[in-house]
């Protein structure tokens, strides 16, 4: 019995522990021989059973190869959203009263304002910046296309284009590979896991706004298949993290404002009111934004919060507004609310024949979607292997770059798809091998943002674009698209992965013409819609707020129910094979992400199973070098705070009372500060605001230089830590815990025995560690591996 | 008892014609006859203006050659709009009175058809309709298309390379004028001619823009393969080391090292 265990829980070496400060077994606990017999009896009994549905794949050495989904990060820590209520912070609060508490609610509102405004700006300077240059850009593509191909001379505007799009991509992979990493891509996986809990480093400073917003321009400028949306919704949660602070670490100035917000809780609110601005601003849909921030983000979520995230996102549509019709010559027409403008159309109508057309086409997104995915997710892999060098990804993105503009013109090319002009606005149209009067319709398509191509997919009467234009262009950007994201340079997917949709939801509208040729109800925007729904469904999986999104920036409420339908078909076929975009990356970045709900089939999982079990733990009144070799040979960031145990015998596990829990981080303030029991005469004025003015970033251990005579002294704890943790007994089960620890976003959760001695922890990484499997009808929960080096 | 109903009731509906017969000869003899005038010459001029647009409709000379007539149409509107009888307008009698607004209709009809055409652009027009002179740009783009069409009459069958130099004027011209981009282009006859003439050329002459484009090809062809071959290279750089897995201590480990 004992060897299978030992077999099952397969250790090579005994690891490396501080065996110092382990907690040696209670005497005075009922561990006896007998019960220690039970639990592992019973563990081994259906060890079979247990290690067919804990883990599909055994894995025999000690490593995996890069790319798994199924380690976690050991470098991502969780935020502190439990607001410890320490002593000083009680006699904070004895001395407020209704004038603070008044101030801080109206800051809070103004915090907001600002939010919503800023982000709106920032969204103004991207947006005009884009459409500037790419007017410039493309203005001069058309010419000089139809300047050189009478003469024969093809190759000059080839080079222009790409020399067009790998200047700026080049500026912009540039920028993010050697000036901020975490600015890559969409930014939307990296604010879902921030405002989950976790910490993401770098992702909500300023310098990565910089980044972020110049790299969007360059991207896009740069004709990658790639839009703004999803970098507008990093920028907002940048932007909302900032204010709120009323202060800048990366610039070194405090404003010495707000300083009552600087805490992980607080900021965790106005990050969520700064991405539903962000989502606001891109897309000119409040509510939608508000929706995007419950569904993608805020796990903590109440009433005013949602009024206050609705206000900025309802502010930050309207400053875009007031200076986007500024700046098109028409202030005070309100009529630019978002950055994406799919347009209005006019109502069109659907009937009951039409709701499964919409259906099947929702699963045929989902499929697309599902497949998506995978490719990216294979690409994904495939980059994180090979090409890890900053140089080497600055060179795959001009590469993307050229190549884009290549099998642009090779299209163009090849496909002489013309179309007289003056029937349909067409900003800049091409002849190329079109006859005098025509213009070629691919190139009118390519010599425009992708977004003014959405657009044109959109509200194009019929018969503009012909099947076999669309067919090569569905192809074609699909497999751009996929390439595309991920790149070292930050672009999102919404707008490449709803032009995909659009075109083949019209070229199922094409098909549907030629099927019925007399059915006036085909109208090629609605199935373009539809299908762009469904892509964009497929692979982001998102359902509420992507709904709502569309439904505001399309402006037509009737078109709900086809839209959930399609949305919903499209998200029930993609999770049949794989998981969104965003929630593979994030398996694959190896973070901690804890989803709404427990895992099922858990429930026979205690907390004695899922804790780690040496636990490191201070005394109340603790020698001072003792707290700082515990902190330089430890990584952990929480630390229970005991009374000291009974006995001090070597070869008895003996475990200590909690009296409250202290975080590396205050440990780091105090050392810092010298809070001493022995220097108590030179302390000066120690309040809760020591610890929010070094927030968010501390020194490390290694940055602090305490003397070797300090290291004698001792701290009493007791002041600093809090008193009152949350715990629960080592008998309570992996649901209740992962509620507990989702429902108030908790960092630490000791583990206490029936005498209220803690004999383990429970951190995000232990509930995240299972995970629900299924595959081919069968079921189970398996345990992640947990690495460093990811 | 039903006939007696019957009865009633045909009664009941002949007394009321009756009345409404009086009724309407009332309105009819109080009409004033100037009113009546103006309202047959607005008849007329939109009759006639309709005549021409639906006769020059294709090719479409409607701004050249109806524009008298619009004027007409203009102007007896105006006079019927403003002329006063009696203290009552006669606007008010033939437009405000019902909902059917016939007479208000065709003229917005005949309108809406001149500003579609955007023959507004074919003349110079200071607002006043009566002012309607055509505008240089429009007397210079006909010279410019008189002279192709002189230059394609002279030559039997090739005229492609000959009028070249013509066409290449006539095609220049329009792009100034017309501006593309913007909303208000030229007005339609221009627009017309211009796309006649473009498709006589095209049909006839457009076999020269195809050349040989090697070196775009190669090029092209060039970053694709570059594109594979980067790829390829890289797959024989170093491997990223696999991640190393960090042993977990875990409670029953903890009582397996306890009894060791």
């Amino acid at each position: 019995m004992m060897e299978a265990d030992a077999s099952s829980v397969k250790r090579d070496e005994p690891p490396a522990k501080v065996t110092k400060f382990r907690n040696v077994m209670s005497i005075n606990n009922s561990d006896s021989e007998e019960d220690i017999h039970a639990i592992i009896v019973n563990n081994s009994e259906d060890s079979n059973l247990l290690s067919s549905v804990r883990r599909r794949v055994q894995i025999s050495s000690e490593k995996v190869r890069t790319g798994s989904l199924n380690v976690l990060s050991a470098k991502y820590e969780s935020l502190d959203y439990d607001t410890c209520e320490n002593h000083l912070l009680l006699d904070e609060e004895r001395k407020k009263g209704y004038k603070f508490i008044v101030r801080k609610s109206i800051s809070r509102w103004f915090i907001f304002l600002l939010i919503g405004m800023f982000t709106a700006l920032i969204a103004c300077i991207i947006d005009i910046s884009i459409e500037e240059l790419s007017t410039i850009k493309y203005a001069s593509l058309s010419k000089n296309v139809d300047k050189y191909v009478t003469q024969g001379k093809l190759y000059i505007p080839y080079g222009l284009w790409v020399l067009y799009n790998v200047v700026p991509v080049l500026i912009g992979s540039l920028l993010v590979a050697y000036g901020e990493p975490i600015a890559a891509g969409s930014g939307i996986p990296q604010v879902k896991c921030y405002l989950n809990g976790v910490k993401i480093p770098r992702v909500v400073r300023i310098k990565t706004l910089v980044v972020k917003s110049i790299g969007v321009i360059c991207s896009v400028v740069g004709g990658l298949a790639g839009g703004k949306e999803g970098p507008m919704i990093h920028s907002g949660a940048v932007v909302a993290a900032g204010i709120s602070q009323g202060k800048t670490s990366t610039f070194k100035k405090d404003f010495n404002v707000f300083k009552f917000f600087r805490e992980d809780h607080e900021k965790r609110d106005f990050v969520s009111g700064g991405a539903a601005a962000g989502v606001s601003a891109a897309f000119g849909a409040p509510v939608g934004g508000v929706l995007f921030s419950l569904e993608e983000g805020t796990s903590f979520w109440n009433q005013s919060l949602t009024w206050r995230t609705f206000f900025a996102s309802v502010v930050s549509t309207f400053t875009l507004n007031v200076v986007l019709s500024a700046y098109h010559g028409v202030p005070g027409n309100l009529n630019y609310p978002g950055l994406l403008n799919l347009g209005k159309f006019d109502g069109f109508t659907y009937e009951f024949f039409e709701l499964p057309i919409f259906l099947v086409m929702g699963a045929f997104g989902g499929l697309c979607g599902a497949l998506w995915n995978h490719i990216n997710y294979k690409i994904t892999v495939f980059r994180m292997r090979y090409l890890r060098l900053r140089w080497l990804k600055v060179i795959e993105a001009c590469i993307v770059a050229a190549v884009s503009a290549t099998v642009g013109f090779l299209m163009m090319f090849l496909i002489n798809d013309c179309k007289p002009f003056g029937q349909d606005p067409t900003k800049y149209p091409t002849q190329l091998y079109c006859e005098d009067g025509q213009y070629n319709v691919l190139a009118s398509i390519w010599f425009q943002t992708p977004e003014a191509s959405v657009r044109s997919l959109f509200h194009d009467p019929a018969n503009t674009h012909n099947a076999v234009s669309l067919t090569s262009f569905v192809i074609i950007y699909f497999f751009l698209a996929v390439w595309t994201f991920g790149l070292s340079t930050s672009n999102g997917l919404f707008i490449p992965t709803l032009l995909t949709g659009a075109a083949w939801g019209r070229l199922v509208s094409i098909g549907i013409f030629n099927v019925f040729p007399n059915t006036a109800i085909v109208h090629p925007g609605k199935y373009a819609l539809i299908g762009a729904a469904a892509q964009l469904g497929g692979v982001v999986r998102m359902t509420i707020s992507l709904t709502v999104i569309i439904m505001e920036t399309t402006g037509n409420i009737t078109f709900a129910l086809p839209l959930i339908i399609t949305l919903i078909a499209a998200k029930w076929t993609g999770d049949y094979f794989n998981e969104g975009i965003y929630d593979i990356l994030i398996q694959l970045w190896g973070i901690p992400l804890l989803p709404w709900e427990p895992p099922p089939l858990v429930y026979n999982i205690y907390a004695s199973e899922v804790m780690s079990h040496p636990v490191v733990t201070l005394k109340c009144v603790e020698n001072v070098g003792h707290i700082v070799e515990l902190l330089k040979l430890t990584t952990y960031n929480g630390f229970p705070v005991v009374d000291p145990p009974l006995t001090d015998q070597s070869e008895v596990t003996t475990y200590g009372r909690i009296r409250g829990l202290i975080l590396r981080s205050q440990l780091i303030v105090i050392l810092k500060r010298k809070i001493f029991n022995e220097t108590s005469d030179d302390w000066d004025n120690i309040n809760v605001s020591i610890f929010r003015n070094e927030y968010p970033r501390y020194p490390t251990i290694e940055d602090l230089f305490i003397a070797d005579v300090e290291k004698t002294y001792s701290i009493d704890l007791r002041p600093f830590m809090n008193p009152s943790p949350y715990t629960v007994l080592h008998s309570s089960s992996l649901p209740r815990m992962f509620r507990l620890f989702r429902g108030l976003g908790l960092r630490h959760l000791p583990i206490v025995n029936d005498s209220n001695e803690v004999v383990g922890m429970v951190t995000r990484k232990d509930l995240a560690r299972y995970r629900i499997w299924s595959h081919r009808g069968h079921i189970g929960v398996e345990e992640l591996l947990i690495s460093k080096e990811i | 008892m039903g006939l007696l109903y019957f009865n009633f009731k045909h009664n009941a509906f002949i007394y009321i014609l009756y009345y409404m017969t009086i009724l309407s000869a009332n309105c009819i003899e109080n009409e004033d006859v100037e009113c009546g005038v103006l309202r047959e010459k607005f008849a007329n001029a939109s009759a006639q203006f309709t005549l021409c647009a639906i006769d020059k409709s294709r090719p479409i000379t409607i701004c050249e050659k109806c524009v008298n007539t619009y004027v007409d149409v203009l102007d007896s509107f105006q006079n019927m709009s403003k002329a006063v009888d009696n203290g009552t307008s006669c606007f008010d009698k033939f437009v405000n009175q019902d909902r059917l607004q016939i007479v208000q209709i065709l003229y917005d009809n005949s309108v809406d058809l001149w500003t579609r055409a955007k023959c507004n652009e074919c003349y110079d027009s200071d607002n006043m309709i009566h002012n309607l002179t055509v505008s240089n740009k429009t007397l210079q783009f006909q010279t410019y298309y008189e002279d192709f069409t002189n230059c394609t009459s002279n030559y039997v069958d090739d005229f492609c390379s000959g009028c070249m130099k013509d066409y290449v004027k006539l095609d220049n011209y329009y792009k100034t004028i017309s501006n593309i981009n913007e909303k208000i282009g030229v007005c339609m006859d221009i627009v017309d001619i211009m796309n006649i003439t473009w498709n006589l050329w095209s049909n006839n002459c457009c076999k020269y823009r195809r050349h040989n484009e090697y070196i775009f090809i190669g090029s092209s062809v060039g970053v694709l393969l570059f594109t594979i071959l980067f790829y390829f290279i890289l797959l024989f750089c170093k491997q990223k080391t696999a991640p190393t897995i960090i042993q977990q201590s875990r409670f029953f480990e903890s009582l397996n090292i306890f009894r060791d």
